[in-house]
């Protein structure tokens, strides 16, 4: 429990924080702070594409996981398009054709489509950056702007006792 | 397999990678060391909002990084003895 003064609930904030990650931050002021926390939900995010390339964010064939991934806005579902433009479509890479039972349709997939370790660790990382980028929406949100103290934690009270 | 022999074995691959496309070329060999950017990513957006004084943040990071790591570190360590060495040893019937 802390006893940090609550601070007002800023929607516009949280808004632009999901426009895109840390733009909350900037457009009130905190513009260091919302830097830093573009770089960490970004490096999430791009390292999570590098790994898994853009299948590994898809709106339909992995709704779950895109329900967290979208927490880091308009660029995932960018992505999620880019997806369905480029490797769905067959326009980046060669359709093939998976490997079924007889009496099964025939199924086929981009050749770009990643499997196992890439597909895993890349949804993973997309999923995080989502998640982070909402704790970065909420902070963007009920911090005060132009102002580097922290809203609320053990860091607050620690800072509140130092200026008393 | 040591990481200059993981990462010797994805070079071939990654001549031919279509990055941000193409999946990243052996990934098999070498996903463990995605824990690294993992935990900086987190810890980095993390700290982001929770470091009072933003002179301190690189700090912050750092050692929530190290604490992400070694947790991930010790929990493998723990799940190996399981499977590893204790599930062996019980007794079958």
């Amino acid at each position: 429990m802390t006893d940090a003064p609550s601070q007002p609930f800023r929607p516009l904030s949280f808004l632009l924080g999901w426009i895109f990650p840390g733009l909350g931050h900037i457009v009130a002021g905190n513009t260091r702070r919302g830097l830093y926390a573009m770089a960490g939900v970004l490096l999430l995010f791009v390292s999570g594409l590098g790994v898994g390339g853009l299948d590994c964010v898809d709106r339909t064939e992995d709704r779950l996981w895109f329900i967290g991934q979208a927490g880091s806005g308009p660029i995932a579902f960018a992505a999620s398009y880019a997806n369905d433009a480029l490797l769905k479509s067959g326009s980046a890479a060669p359709m093939i054709e998976m490997p079924s039972s007889p009496r099964s349709p025939k199924v086929t997939v981009s050749a770009f489509k990643s499997i196992a370790h890439a597909n895993d660790f890349g949804t993973l990382l997309v999923f995080l950056a989502g998640l982070m980028n909402i704790c970065v929406m909420l902070d963007a949100a009920v911090r005060e702007p132009s102002s580097d103290a922290p809203v609320s934690g053990r860091r607050a009270g620690e800072r509140k006792a130092g200026a008393a | 397999m040591t990481m200059l022999a993981a990462l010797d074995a994805a070079v071939p691959g990654i001549l031919a990678w279509t990055p941000f496309l193409q999946p990243a070329p052996a990934v098999d060999r070498w996903w463990w060391l995605l824990v690294i950017p993992t935990a900086v990513g987190i810890s980095l957006a993390y700290k982001s909002t929770r470091t009072g004084e933003l002179a301190q943040l690189p700090r912050d990071v750092l050692r929530m990084s190290i604490q992400i790591i070694l947790a991930m570190v010790g929990i493998a360590l723990f799940l190996y003895l399981i499977v590893n060495v204790l599930v062996p040893r019980l007794p079958v019937e």
